[in-house]
C-alpha cells in the first residue's frame, strides 16, 4: 500500500504547490527579472531609484508606519486579550466589538477612516464642538498624515494580535496564578511576574506574524492619503507602474520591498525561535 | 483568571476602571464609525457633505441602496465578487485539501508544505501583481468581464489558508482507518474520497468560507487586475476618492454583510487558523 | 493443509524492532495466536501477512491464491480499535468491502445481513459507530471481516482496549465466532490468559524471534526455551542457574543441591526452572528439599504466593497457610517437574 499510497501524496502535493507556485512566485521571478532589464541587462532601474527622493521616502515610511503600528497593536492587543479572557469576562456585545475590525473589510474600514480624518470630516467636526483648531489629519508629507496611517493600520490588526495573546493566556496553567495568589502577589506583580513572561512566547509569533503583513502595507496609504501622501514601497511601486508607466522601475521597487520582507522576516522568525526557546514561560511548563 | 486576593483596595479600583475604560473604547470605537457609515448610506448626499457635519440623520432615504442594484456598474460587481469568491474559494478549498491530506500523511510532504504555505506569506502583493497583470494580458484573462484571471490569483492566495485550516482535521483522523479501507479494497484515492474526506467536511466547509472572505475582501490584486471590470474592493475605493459619499457607503454597509455573518459566527474556528498564519 | 505459509521473512526498521528471519504456517481452519511481549514483532509479522507492510526479505504464501494487489487478496483484518468508519453506520461499514466490488444491492444486503447475524449482531445497522457499546463495535468489526468471506481472517489484540469484564465475555464469543465460521484465523495478543482460551496453536515470539510454535499443552508442559517457561504461566516459573557439582550426577546452585539427574548435552551451566504450582510443603519419597527463608506473602484467594529466598537465589511457591515473615521452611520439588535450558542458548535440554 505504501508506494500507491506515497505516489497519490506525491501528486497532492505538486499540484498544489505548483498551482501556487505559478501563480505567485513565477510571476515575481518575471519581475526580478524585469527589473534588471533596459533594452537589455542592467542596473538602470535601480539607480533609477535611488536618484528618486519619492523612493527614499517610501522606504523609510515602510520602516516607520510597521515599527509604529507593531508597537500600537501589541500594546492594545495585549489590554483587550487580558479584558476578554478576565475571570470577569465582558458581555458579549463587547466581544463583537473587540473583533469587529477584522470581521470588516479592509476597504471598508479605510473608506470609514477616510471620512472621519478628511478636513472636513467627523474628528474635525468633533474638535470644533470641543472648540479645538481642525487638524489636517490626512495632509500629504505632514507627519500627522504618518501618525493617522499608522493608527488606522493598527485598529484595523489589533483584532489579530488580540486572538494570538488570548490564545497564549489560555496555555498559561491556572496553577501558576494560584501559587503566586499563594505567594501573597498582587494583580499587578501577578501580571509582571507571571502573565507576561509566560506570554512571551505568542508576543514574539504575533511580532513576526503582523510584521511581515505590516512591511507590505498598500491599501491603507493608498485610500488615506493617495499614494503620494504618505508612500511605502507597495504604494510607491503602484504610481510607478499605473501613472507613470515605467513597469521595469515600479519591479525594482517591489524587490526592493521583497527583499526587505524576506530578510527582515527571516530574522524575525530566527530571533522569535531563539527568544521563545530561552523564555522561562517554556520551562515552567515543562 | 486576574484574581483580587492578594491587592490593594486602590489597585483594585484602578483596574477596574481600567478595564472599564478599556471596554468602553472598544465599544465607541466599534459603534461610532458604523453609525456614521450607516447614517451617511441613509441620508441624502447632500446632508453627508454638510459642514459643520450634521451628527444624527434628517431625511432618510433608500436611493443609495436602491441604486446598487440599478446602476448596472455596481451590480455587474456585486455579481462580479461573488463569482470570483465562490470559484476561488472552490479551487483554493479542494487545492488545499490535498495539500493538507498529505501534510498530515507524509513527513516530506509535511516539511514541504509547511515551507510553501509559510513562503507564500513573504511574497509582497505588488511584486507579484505588476507581472502577473503583464502575463494575463498575454493569456487574455486581465481585467476579463468574468474576473478569471482575478478568481486563479485568489484562488492561489486562499490555498495556504485552506490548508492550514483542513489540515489538522486530516491529522487526527486515525491512519488506522485507511489501513482498513485498503484491506477492505480501496485504491488510495478511494481511500482519500470515501474515508478521509468525510470525516474532514466540517474544517472544509470552514476553509471554504474564510477563503470566499478572503476574496470577497481583497483589494490589492484587484486594483491591478481588474481596472475597468471591478470588483466591489476597487469600485468602493474609486467612489471613495471620487466623492460618490452615499453609494459609497451604502457599498460599504453591503460588503460588511456576509463577512460579519460569517466571521462573528465562526470565531472559535477563525482563531485556530490565524495562528497558523493564515492571509489576510 | 497450511493456508499460509511464511518463510525466512525478515523486516526490521530503522529505529529498532521488526523481525528476523521468521518461518510459520498456519492450517486452514486453525486459530493461531501470536503471543508475546510488547515490541516482540508480533504485529509487525501480523502486518506483513496482510500486506500493511513489505519483507525487506522472505517470501508468505496463501493457498486461496498467491498475494494479489492490494487488498484484493482473501484476507480481512479486524484492528486494536476496530478501525470502523465513524461516518458510516454499522449497515455502510460492513457493506464496504462489498461496495468496492460493485456488488449488486440486493446481494449486499443479503450478505450483510448474513454477516450481521453470523457475528451476533442484533442492533438496527443504521446506527453510527459512536452509537455502540465496545461489544457491538467489535460484532460490526467482525462482520466487516466476514462479509467477503476471507480464507484469512487476521485479528491485531482486539480485546486489548477493552474493559477487563467485556473482555472476557467477547472472548467467550470469539471462540463461538471461530466455531460457527471455520476460518483460519491468526490472532495478535500480549494476553497469556486470551492465547490459551483461543488458540488451536501458539507461536510465543520474542525480539523479532519465534521460540516455540505448539498446542496450549506443549507450550506450558514443555516449554522450548528458558524464556517460553519464564513468559507463559502465572504466577510465573522460578527460574535459576545451577553448575555441575564436582561430583557426577548433581547440580548445584547457590543455596541449593540437586540431586537430580544431568540431562544430556548440558554445558558447565544449566538454567533449571520449576512452577510455583508444582511445590509441595510435606515430604515424600524422591523429592528434592530446599531450605527457603520466607520474605514476603500475598492473598491470591486460594491461597498464598509467597517470595522465599535460598541462598541468593528468590523463589515463588504457593502456600495454603499464611506463613510468617523470616521463618526457615523446607519446600519439596519432584524430579520430574524439572525443566532444564542450555544457560548459553536458552534451548530446551531432555
Amino acid at each position: 500500500m505504501n508506494r500507491a499510497a506515497h505516489r497519490l501524496r506525491a501528486l497532492f502535493v505538486i499540484l498544489s504547490t505548483a498551482f501556487m507556485a505559478a501563480a505567485l512566485v513565477l510571476p515575481a521571478l518575471g519581475g526580478l527579472v524585469l527589473s534588471f532589464d533596459s533594452h537589455g541587462p542592467s542596473l538602470h532601474n535601480y539607480r533609477a531609484l535611488a536618484a528618486d527622493r519619492m523612493f527614499w521616502r517610501a522606504l523609510i515610511n515602510n520602516l516607520i508606519v510597521p515599527l509604529g503600528s507593531l508597537a500600537i497593536e501589541l500594546v492594545s492587543g495585549l489590554a483587550l486579550a487580558l479584558t476578554l479572557s478576565a475571570r470577569r469576562r465582558p458581555g458579549a456585545a463587547v466581544q463583537v466589538a473587540a473583533i469587529l475590525p477584522f470581521a470588516i473589510p479592509e476597504i471598508v474600514i479605510l473608506t470609514l477612516a477616510r471620512y472621519v480624518f478628511m478636513p472636513r470630516g467627523y474628528m474635525n467636526a468633533a474638535l470644533g464642538l470641543a472648540g479645538i483648531h481642525a487638524l489636517g489629519w490626512l495632509t500629504p508629507g505632514s507627519l500627522l498624515s504618518l501618525l493617522t496611517v499608522i493608527v488606522v493600520d493598527a485598529w484595523h490588526v489589533t483584532p489579530v494580535v488580540m486572538l494570538i495573546l488570548i490564545a497564549g493566556l489560555q496555555t498559561i496553567p491556572e496553577e501558576l496564578y494560584e501559587a503566586a495568589q499563594l505567594d501573597g502577589a498582587g494583580t499587578i506583580a501577578t501580571f509582571w511576574y507571571v502573565t507576561l513572561p509566560m506570554l512571551a512566547p505568542a508576543m514574539v509569533g504575533a511580532v513576526v506574524l503582523r510584521g511581515v503583513d505590516a512591511l507590505r502595507i498598500f491599501s491603507t496609504t493608498l485610500v488615506l492619503t493617495g499614494a503620494e501622501g504618505v508612500p511605502v514601497l507597495s504604494t510607491y511601486a503602484y504610481q510607478l507602474w499605473s501613472d507613470a508607466r515605467e513597469p521595469r522601475e515600479a519591479m525594482a521597487a517591489a524587490m526592493v520591498l521583497a527583499i526587505l520582507v524576506t530578510v527582515l522576516g527571516l530574522a524575525g522568525l530566527a530571533l522569535g525561535r531563539r527568544w521563545s526557546a530561552e523564555a522561562p514561560g517554556k520551562e515552567a511548563i515543562a | 483568571m486576574t484574581s483580587n486576593y492578594g491587592s490593594s483596595g486602590l489597585e483594585r479600583g484602578s483596574l477596574a476602571l481600567a478595564r472599564l475604560g478599556v471596554c468602553a473604547l472598544v465599544i465607541a470605537g466599534a459603534a461610532i464609525p458604523l453609525y456614521l457609515l450607516a447614517k451617511q448610506a441613509l441620508t441624502p448626499e447632500l446632508e453627508s457633505f454638510a459642514w459643520p457635519p450634521r451628527w444624527l440623520p434628517h431625511d432618510l432615504t433608500l436611493a443609495h441602496f436602491t441604486s446598487v442594484f440599478a446602476v448596472s456598474e455596481l451590480r455587474s460587481a456585486v455579481i462580479r465578487s461573488f463569482a470570483v469568491a465562490i470559484v476561488s474559494a472552490a479551487v483554493a478549498t479542494a487545492m488545499g485539501a490535498m495539500l493538507a491530506y498529505a501534510m498530515a500523511r507524509g513527513r516530506t510532504s509535511r516539511s514541504l508544505g509547511f515551507a510553501a504555505v509559510s513562503g507564500a506569506r513573504l511574497l509582497p502583493m505588488i511584486a507579484v501583481a505588476i507581472p502577473l497583470a503583464v502575463w494575463l494580458v498575454a493569456l487574455g484573462l486581465y481585467d476579463s468581464p468574468s474576473g478569471a484571471g482575478l478568481a486563479l490569483v485568489h484562488a492561489a492566495l486562499a490555498l495556504p489558508t485552506a490548508a492550514l485550516t483542513a489540515y489538522s482535521a486530516f491529522a487526527a483522523i486515525p491512519f488506522e482507518l485507511e489501513e482498513a479501507a485498503w484491506l477492505d479494497g480501496a485504491s488510495p484515492m478511494r481511500v482519500f474520497f470515501s474515508i478521509d474526506l468525510p470525516q474532514a467536511r466540517g474544517a472544509l466547509a470552514a476553509a471554504f468560507i474564510l477563503c470566499f472572505i478572503l476574496s470577497w475582501d481583497e483589494f490589492g490584486f484587484a486594483l491591478l487586475i481588474q481596472v475597468s471590470n471591478r470588483t466591489l474592493p476597487p469600485l468602493l475605493y474609486y467612489y471613495t476618492v471620487f466623492g460618490n459619499v452615499g453609494p459609497a457607503s451604502a457599498l460599504a454597509l453591503l460588503m460588511m454583510v456576509p463577512a460579519v455573518v460569517v466571521v462573528v459566527a465562526l470565531r472559535p474556528v477563525l482563531s485556530g487558523s490565524l495562528l497558523g498564519g493564515g492571509l489576510r | 493443509m497450511a493456508e499460509l505459509a511464511a518463510r525466512n521473512l525478515t523486516r526490521r526498521f530503522a529505529s529498532g524492532g521488526g523481525i528476523s528471519d521468521i518461518s510459520l504456517t498456519v492450517a486452514t481452519g486453525e486459530f493461531m495466536v501470536l503471543l508475546g511481549p510488547s515490541g516482540c514483532g508480533k504485529s509487525t509479522l501480523l502486518r506483513l501477512i496482510a500486506g500493511l507492510e513489505q519483507p525487506d526479505s522472505g517470501t508468505i504464501e496463501f493457498a486461496s491464491g498467491g498475494p494479489g494487489d492490494g487488498g484484493r487478496r482473501a484476507i480481512a483484518m479486524v484492528f486494536q480499535n476496530f478501525a470502523l468508519y465513524p461516518h458510516m453506520t454499522a449497515f455502510e461499514n460492513i457493506a464496504f468491502p462489498l461496495r468496492l466490488r460493485r456488488t449488486p444491492r440486493d446481494e449486499i444486503e443479503a450478505r450483510v445481513a448474513l454477516a450481521a447475524d453470523t457475528a451476533g449482531l442484533k442492533i438496527e445497522l443504521r446506527r453510527y459507530p459512536a452509537e455502540l457499546s465496545g461489544g457491538e463495535r467489535q460484532r460490526v468489526a467482525l462482520a466487516r471481516a466476514l462479509v467477503r468471506e476471507p480464507a484469512v481472517i487476521l485479528m491485531d489484540e482486539p480485546l486489548s482496549s477493552l474493559d477487563a469484564r467485556l473482555r472476557g465475555a467477547l472472548r467467550l464469543e470469539l471462540k463461538e465466532f471461530q466455531r460457527k465460521v471455520r476460518r483460519t484465523i491468526v490472532y495478535v495478543t500480549h494476553d497469556q490468559a486470551e492465547a490459551f482460551g483461543l488458540a488451536d496453536r501458539i507461536a510465543v515470539m520474542c525480539d523479532g524471534r519465534i521460540e516455540q510454535v505448539g498446542s496450549p499443552e506443549e507450550i506450558y508442559q514443555r516449554p522450548a526455551t528458558a524464556f517460553v517457561a519464564g513468559f507463559v504461566g502465572s504466577p510465573p516459573m522460578n527460574l535459576f542457574r545451577a553448575r555441575r557439582a564436582a561430583e557426577k550426577e548433581s547440580l548445584i546452585a547457590d543455596g541449593i543441591s540437586l540431586p537430580a539427574p544431568v540431562p544430556r548435552g548440558a554445558g558447565d551451566e544449566v538454567t533449571v526452572g520449576f512452577r510455583p504450582i508444582d511445590i509441595a510443603v510435606a515430604d515424600a519419597p524422591n523429592l528434592i528439599a530446599i531450605a527457603v527463608e520466607v520474605e514476603d506473602s500475598e492473598f491470591t484467594g486460594s491461597g498464598f504466593l509467597v517470595r522465599c529466598r535460598a541462598g541468593s537465589i528468590v523463589l515463588h511457591a504457593l502456600f495454603e497457610e499464611k506463613p510468617a515473615r523470616g521463618e526457615r521452611r523446607t519446600i519439596f520439588v519432584d524430579p520430574v517437574h524439572l525443566h532444564f535450558f542450555d544457560s548459553a542458548s536458552g534451548r530446551r535440554l531432555e
